[in-house]
């Protein structure tokens, strides 16, 4: 089943009285402005339109949803004179991994979280109260991540974690989300078990619960967008090479039950311990009948690895989602990636945003967070991990847009927190959202958003060659999953 | 010079009223430092196996974090595999990690100070990546979650929670040390003491140092094993990163700036170092991690050099010094 | 099976790392033999190296220049450190290893800082653009003189021992301390000297590698352990050991990576320490041997 935010043609087709009906009603409603609440999405249903304050003074934003039944809506009005944010801080959390093999993706996230806050409280704060931006460092380790998230909500009285980029740290995590009732929005953690896994597939089952949301794209969601140029442009015959733990395992098999779909065939499975340093081994142990190999590694290991695959001699295909890539800047490895075909979930240059759509609402993101024009954090000077720090700008106004459109007061109302991120949450293109167009699924809390195929360029640059929209994306809900129905 | 009855007399009181302080002040506790205070309790454990090795025997090991991290798998294997109840659960865990104390133990203690020091790092670093690599059977990375048992007592049972969690470790802290210091204190003790002094002076007296520094290792590994067990339980989640050598440099730390050979030192060394390191982690929040560990290092190079003896020599030396200006 | 030419290329890597381990380790032998300091900082000065290169490279663009830098960089450091830190642990060998612990830890977590090199690795254009063509396979320029410069780092070193004063002075201080302080010689200034020296080539050991292995702060630990390794299966002490070591401790990491996987050959070095241990645990040329 596939679900589009653009409306799909047999849609229309069955539903066209339907939706001129309620298009009058929505019409009084979207005069005021407002937030949707609604019944769950069906595929065959109605098409209502219904707009959302979101933002600055005066930016309304029109977010188009599916849903059955009537829409119901909460009036919000921002004057265009903002006061100063006064009273009880709000407090959010993130369990940075600001050390370790991911601090990379800690560091560029820590900019974007802070960055938000920043804005936000700019705009008046979320209620007219100031948020407070709080950081720990998990140093890579679940133990010490675990640790952290207990102090930022017992301690410092955090009301939601942003979670870690580490897949383990996040399963580590996710019971204490639930213990404490905390909402736990995943920023760069990308193992597919965190929203739904694989029901029934020994190793690869669901750790998810209702208490986490993930607005970033995950192992499911680039396979799904990349396998179709992996298996009919780049190759048939693969060689999977993993980090071998959740996120890596993921990739493997999504990668491979991919391969059956296009007729193509993973002639090796290399699993690639953690902490390995020398690559050289394993890159003597790619098959010569793979044409393309699909590497599976992130942060510092990338450069290592592609050197020693180099150096072995490899001289066939490369096909790579960006996390290999993210937070690195290629110019030093163009020789060995030149070429190469890769999926990101936010353009590193400037240039494939504009090129694809992307309005001055980037333009602003990127200011506030330092970014420049080809993705370096300025003025420090490094590679920001661009596909994985728009989440952690993101996850703050969608804290925001709960807390102010649900009667939110403090920490023991998170409830009302979950109840209206899960209700088919739709995130427009605007300030708050600037990847565009997206949607957080109810049953598997999974957000659903653009991705952008690209290329690497003889300079090491990532340019944009297409952007694929969130029904080429999206996959579908893992059978028999769904949060909503858990209890809270 | 004190006699050392009456000492032991005085040690003996203020273990006492420490333990019936901890134990009072814990509903006063906000519930974060209730969880780090378990943490330092059940870190105070594995302290004191570490002070019985490197405080009385005089060996430097940079591997205890091995034998940490098979408490802790001991009693996550158990749960997993077998859903046992807790106490079988957590003598497994003791005795695996024991056993493996003794025969790590006997290929390693063949060699003392310098040698013994680096074998159990390379050991430490090497099986760590190991562990990390048999995803199938630690988890690796990712390790796994298990729903931790009631504590039951027979009479009743302890539902798994923070307030059971304290007294529980507050439990076998108490009684880590009271065994601690009942080795220490016994014939067996003062041959640790002669092996620390002089190895071949005692070997020459007809001590069997090799048997001898084995049952030690033994032993700092059954503590080991308890506080990895006890671990285990408090996150009821285990990954490979539990054999991790960092843990062997903490216990260090804790033993050096608390007072090495002291026992109550390197417990008092975990709950100060654990808690300035939460304190530094709240200071430096933004961009600098990484930072609690140079200062750590600072803080190590500084204890060893000026204070050897650790802060509970302290109010020695200024007695001394009294002592010398008067 | 593996192809043929990945097992010689693999032979080959044994050889060049194993060089490169032999230059480390010998670096730490030395101060081991004379001032018995094990220096647990040791692999933290061959990852300064390595980032002494890496940053003479990105301001300069020559490599090569960047060689003796870094060895130059390094034996300051080394000076620093010994007169700064070490001199107040004198003769205490628990104490040192517990300082030199805390040494490593600054050093890692200082050039962890992002203002010093951060948290992401590096790799450097290759300096040898051209590869050494062989009738089979083609093997890394790069590594190839890497090789060669290890090699000339090894005859230096041991023309050095053997054949100048200094290193004489040296060599008795090894055998035997007391008695060369008898003769004159101001064992102290000896000492330092040596601690230099051996800093020094672990640092310039970092600076062959910067192209080979992506630069990075957690290098130094990992080349900790084979140094380790290294002087143990070979005997504490003893020069003639470390280089045999050397050798076997690559050779089984590289063949044994390809042959089966990376973690067998590290559960075969284990095995390998312990049988030394168990059947001969003053390593293979024991203490003292030349």
């Amino acid at each position: 089943m596939k679900y589009s935010l653009t409306s799909e043609k047999p849609a229309e087709r069955r539903n066209f009285l339907k939706y001129a009906a309620t298009a009058i009603v929505c019409g009084v409603v979207a005069g005021v402005g407002g937030y949707f609440g609604g019944a769950a999405a069906v595929p065959a249903g109605v098409e209502t339109t219904v707009t959302k304050t979101i933002g600055g003074a005066g930016e309304t934003v029109t977010a188009t949803k599916t849903v059955t039944g009537p829409a119901t809506t909460v009036t919000k009005t921002v004057g265009e004179e903002i006061p100063a944010p006064e009273g009880a801080p709000i407090k959010l959390g993130y369990q940075n991994d600001l050390t370790g093999m991911l601090d990379l993706f800690g560091r560029s996230q820590d900019v974007g979280f802070h960055s938000a806050v920043d804005y936000v409280n700019e705009l008046g704060g979320i209620d007219g109260r100031p948020v407070e931006a709080i950081t720990e460092d998990t140093e890579g380790k679940a133990d010490i991540g675990m640790e952290k998230f207990r102090k930022m909500v017992l301690e410092d009285g955090c009301v939601a974690i942003m979670g870690s980029t580490s897949s383990g740290i996040v399963t580590a995590s996710l019971p204490l989300a639930k213990e404490f009732k905390i909402p736990y929005l995943s920023v760069g953690a990308m193992s597919h078990r965190l929203t739904g896994g694989t029901p029934g597939r020994e190793g690869f089952t669901d750790v998810g619960n209702r208490w986490h949301f993930r607005l970033v794209s995950q192992v499911a969601t680039q396979v799904a967008g990349y396998k179709e140029y992996g298996f009919e442009h780049i190759g048939k015959k693969w060689s999977t090479m993993y980090w071998d733990y959740s996120w890596g395992q993921s990739h493997d098999y999504m990668w491979t039950e991919a391969a059956d779909e296009y007729g193509g065939e993973i002639v090796s499975h290399i699993p690639i311990p953690l902490g390995t340093a020398d690559f050289y081994p394993y890159a003597a142990k790619i098959p010569p009948e793979a044409e393309a190999v699909y590497p599976v590694l992130l942060g510092a290991a990338s450069i290592g690895y592609l050197t020693s695959i180099h150096e072995s001699g490899y001289d066939r295909e490369l096909g790579f989602v960006i996390c290999l890539l993210d937070g690195i800047e290629a110019e030093t490895l163009a020789e060995i990636v030149e070429g190469c075909w890769t999926i990101e979930y936010y353009p590193r240059e400037l240039e494939g945003c504009k090129a694809t759509g992307m309005g001055p609402e980037t333009d602003f993101y990127r200011e506030r967070c330092r970014i420049d024009e080809h993705g370096f954090i300025q003025p420090e000077g490094w590679m920001a991990t661009n596909s994985h720090t728009w989440p952690a700008w993101e996850n703050v106004f969608m804290m925001k847009e709960a807390i102010e459109n649900t009667g939110w007061k403090s920490a023991a109302d998170n409830e009302l927190i979950i109840k209206y991120l899960e209700d088919d949450l739709m995130l427009k293109r605007s300030k708050a959202y600037p990847l565009g167009d997206g949607w957080l699924r109810k049953e598997d809390h999974q957000g659903l958003f653009p991705h952008w195929i690209s290329k690497l360029d003889s300079n090491g640059r990532v340019e944009v060659v297409e952007k694929l929209p969130v029904s080429k994306i999206a996959y579908p809900v893992p059978k028999g999953v769904d949060y909503s129905t858990q209890e809270l | 010079m004190k006699r050392p009855t009456s000492t032991r007399g005085k040690a003996y009181i203020s273990f006492i009223v420490v333990m019936i302080i901890l134990a009072v002040i814990q509903p006063l506790l906000p519930p974060y430092y209730r969880f780090l205070l378990t943490e330092i309790m059940i870190y105070a454990i594995f302290a004191l196996g570490y002070d019985l090795l490197l405080g009385y025997t005089g060996l430097l090991s940079f591997g205890h974090s091995l034998l940490f991290g098979f408490g802790c798998y001991g009693f996550a294997w158990m749960m997993r595999f077998y859903g046992m109840p807790f106490w079988p659960a957590l003598a497994i865990a003791v005795i695996v990690t024991t056993a493996l104390a003794a025969g790590v133990g006997a290929v390693c203690v063949r060699t003392s100070g310098i040698y013994f020091a680096i074998i159990t790092f390379i050991f430490s670093f090497v099986l760590f990546y190991i562990f990390l690599s048999l995803v199938p059977i630690t988890g690796g990375d990712d390790g796994f979650t298990f729903i931790p048992p009631p504590v039951d007592l027979g009479f009743i049972s302890l539902e798994f929670g923070p307030v059971m969690l304290y007294y529980l470790a507050l439990f076998w802290m108490a009684v880590a040390y009271i065994v601690c210091r009942r080795i220490v204190s016994s014939p067996f003790g003062r041959v640790m003491l002669a092996i620390r002094e002089n190895d071949m002076r005692a070997r020459c007296l007809g001590y069997n140092t090799y048997g001898c520094k084995v049952v030690v290792f033994m032993m700092s590994g059954l503590f080991a094993g308890l506080s990895g067990g006890l671990f285990a339980y408090l996150n009821h989640f285990v990954n490979a990163h539990y054999f991790e050598m960092y843990r062997s440099l903490f216990v260090l730390i804790w033993t050096m700036f608390g007072g090495v050979g002291t026992l109550v030192g390197p417990m008092l060394g975990a709950g100060i170092i654990t808690l300035l390191t939460d304190y530094l982690s709240t200071l430096f929040r933004m961009q600098w991690g990484g930072v609690h560990l140079i200062i750590l290092g600072i803080i190590l190079i500084v204890i060893t050099i000026f204070l050897p003896k650790g802060i509970l020599s302290i109010p020695e030396r200024v007695r001394r010094r009294a002592k010398k200006e008067a | 099976m593996v192809a043929s030419a990945v097992i010689a290329s693999g032979i080959l890597n044994g050889v060049v790392w194993g060089l490169i381990i032999i230059v480390i380790s010998l670096g730490m032998c030395l101060i081991l033999g004379l001032m018995e300091i094990v220096n647990m900082a040791h692999g933290e000065f061959y990852m300064a190296g390595a980032v002494v290169s890496f940053y003479i490279v990105q301001w300069t663009g020559n490599w090569w220049l960047s060689l003796p830098i870094a060895f130059a960089v390094l034996a300051v450091m080394g000076l620093g450190w010994e007169r700064g830190v070490l001199k107040h642990v004198e003769g205490d060998v628990i104490r040192t290893i517990i300082v030199t612990f805390g040494m490593s830890l600054i050093i890692m977590y200082t050039a962890h800082l992002n203002i010093v090199f951060g948290a992401t690795s590096y790799r450097i254009p290759n300096p040898v653009p051209f590869n050494i063509v062989l009738p089979w396979f083609t093997y890394s320029g790069f590594r190839t003189v890497s090789g060669i410069i290890a090699v000339a780092i090894l005859v230096a070193l041991l023309l050095f021992l053997f054949k100048t004063k200094f290193g004489l002075w040296i060599r008795a201080g090894r055998t035997d301390k007391e008695m060369t302080s008898a003769m004159g010689i101001d064992i102290g200034k000896v000492s330092v000297a040596t601690f230099m020296i051996g800093s020094a080539i672990a640092g310039i050991a970092g600076a062959l590698v910067v192209s080979v292995a992506a630069v990075n702060t957690y290098m130094g630990m990992e080349a900790l352990v084979y140094a380790f390794l290294v002087v143990i299966i070979g005997g504490l002490g003893s020069l003639k050991g470390t280089v045999i070591a050397g050798f076997i401790v690559a050779m089984v990491d590289s063949l044994g990576g390809i042959l089966l996987t990376p973690l067998w050959a590290k559960v075969i070095l284990l095995s390998i320490l312990i049988a030394i241990l168990v059947f001969r645990p003053k390593g293979i040329y024991g203490v003292w041997g030349e």
